[in-house]
């Protein structure tokens, strides 16, 4: 698990599918602690990426980037990809940017 | 990240000017002001508005205010059936919404073998001096939006009894065509689409007793607490401090990455909103800026978009002294209502 000041990363695998849990806040500052967290060969191998928003507190669109920046890298790497639903910030950022037409959304990580 | 991801849309210029208005039926978009003396006057020209769009076989919209729905659904009578009507005071709170709402609306309902007819109510007595500006930019960029693009009508009623002259001067200026007395004229004053500069113009100095806090990178989880904090001492509902908490956020995050690194934040309240401003020393360029929807794949580009969907009501301006953003949520008024009424809108 990866500490930030304001964001939390931790990164479970199993089944063939690799969890990663946010927590705190995904913002401007924290976003780049979430990229070098992402850049590991088991999320590269992972036949299934879900991220586990419920835990974060506060997300903003530089972090909606970095999210779908793991979904196109996922998509064209065969990866499946979803999100949970998270709090209704993160779902009132998702449904303003239309991001949430595009992801697919899941109740619980498993 | 940001500026080497994708679109800036701060700076993205002509050519996201020219994505949102390729496509649609080929022709010309007519935008009329429609210059009436009171309640009779409109009666009037609607009435004439709609029977020769429906005769036409033109989709029909009024974006009106609820007293006037009510109204006109008696003066049109049978026709009123076969109209549109929509709150045009939910609609334009925030008149940066307008665009990318008529945008949307063309993509649903211009199917190239209709076309759309829309009269739509932006600016009426008893908004704000604020608001008004923002409508007459708002005014001024449809030209821009769509001056080259599809074919639709857009008729925008002014109270000339009502408004003050200077707002109507404004409307003339911003409107190539005019209606008047029944008969449709060319505006001697419209000053055309290259002439519109939304981003120009001051605004009027924060209060004395504005709270300010300098900030960069490090400081965004303080810039959020700073205007929670102003929220819960203006006791702004729960929705809307989330609301502002964001858009502030982006405003600050826009600094950082485009303003030189760093800005300053100032919250203040009036008599109606609490306000907030960041100021940084970037330069804004991109005269559509916020008012163009992100496309679901873009990677960036979405900061302003979100601040104009979050707020009530936005106002930017920038030149060589840098960029000013001021954003207003209203501190009073049915929130439960609005987002019920959100989704039925057209965003």
């Amino acid at each position: 698990m990866t500490e930030s000041e304001h964001l939390r990363v931790d990164v479970q695998g199993g089944d063939g599918r690799v969890i990663v849990r946010l927590g705190g806040e995904l913002d401007l500052a924290s976003a780049p602690v979430l990229e070098r967290e992402l850049e590991s060969a088991q999320i590269d191998a992972a036949p299934s990426l879900v991220f586990d928003l419920d835990g974060l507190e506060f997300l903003d669109s530089t972090g909606l980037q970095v999210l779908l920046a793991t979904h196109r890298h996922a998509t064209e790497h065969g990866q499946q990809f979803a999100i949970t639903r998270g709090s209704p910030q993160v779902q009132r950022l998702l449904d303003i940017t239309r991001v949430a037409e595009r992801l697919t959304i899941v109740d619980a990580p498993v | 990240m940001e500026q080497a991801s994708g679109v800036d849309e701060r700076r993205a210029g002509p050519q996201k000017e020219r994505a949102a208005i390729a496509g649609g039926r080929r022709g010309a978009f007519s935008h009329q002001a429609l210059l009436h003396a009171g309640d009779d006057e409109l009666a009037t020209a609607a009435a004439t508005f709609v029977a020769t769009a429906l005769e036409a076989g033109e989709s029909v919209v009024l974006a009106v205010r609820g007293e006037r729905e009510v109204f006109l659904r008696e003066v049109l009578a049978d026709d009123a059936r076969n109209v549109m009507f929509c709150d045009i005071e939910v609609l334009a709170r925030n008149p940066a919404r307008l665009i990318p709402a008529w945008l949307r609306f063309l993509d649903q309902h211009d199917d190239g073998a209709r076309g759309l007819a829309m009269l739509a109510e932006c600016v009426w007595p008893g908004r704000s001096e604020e608001e008004l500006s923002e409508c007459a930019r708002y005014e001024g960029l449809l030209n821009v939006a769509f001056g080259r693009g599809r074919a639709w009508r857009l008729l925008c009623p002014y109270d000339v009894d009502a408004l003050d002259d200077e707002i109507v001067e404004l409307a003339r200026s911003t409107h190539p065509l005019l209606r008047l007395d029944g008969k449709t004229e060319a505006s001697r004053a419209y000053a055309g689409a290259d002439a519109v500069r939304p981003l120009e113009g001051e605004l009027s100095e924060p209060p004395a007793g504005a709270r300010a806090l300098a900030f960069t990178i490090t400081s965004l989880h303080e810039v959020r607490e700073f205007v929670a904090d102003a929220a819960h001492a203006a006791r702004l509902p729960s929705q809307r401090t989330e609301n502002l908490r964001l858009a502030v956020n982006e405003l600050a995050s826009n600094s950082v990455c485009h303003g030189g690194g760093a800005g300053t934040l100032r919250t203040w309240c009036d008599e109606e909103a609490l306000v907030c401003q960041v100021s940084d020393n970037g330069r804004i360029r991109e005269r559509m800026v916020g008012r163009l929807r992100p496309d679901p794949d873009q990677t960036s580009g979405r900061g302003l978009w979100l601040v104009n969907h979050l707020c009530d009501l936005v106002q930017i301006r920038s030149g060589d002294h840098g960029s000013v953003v001021r954003v207003y949520v209203r501190l009073a008024g049915d929130e439960a209502a609005e987002l019920a009424q959100r989704p039925r809108t057209l965003r």
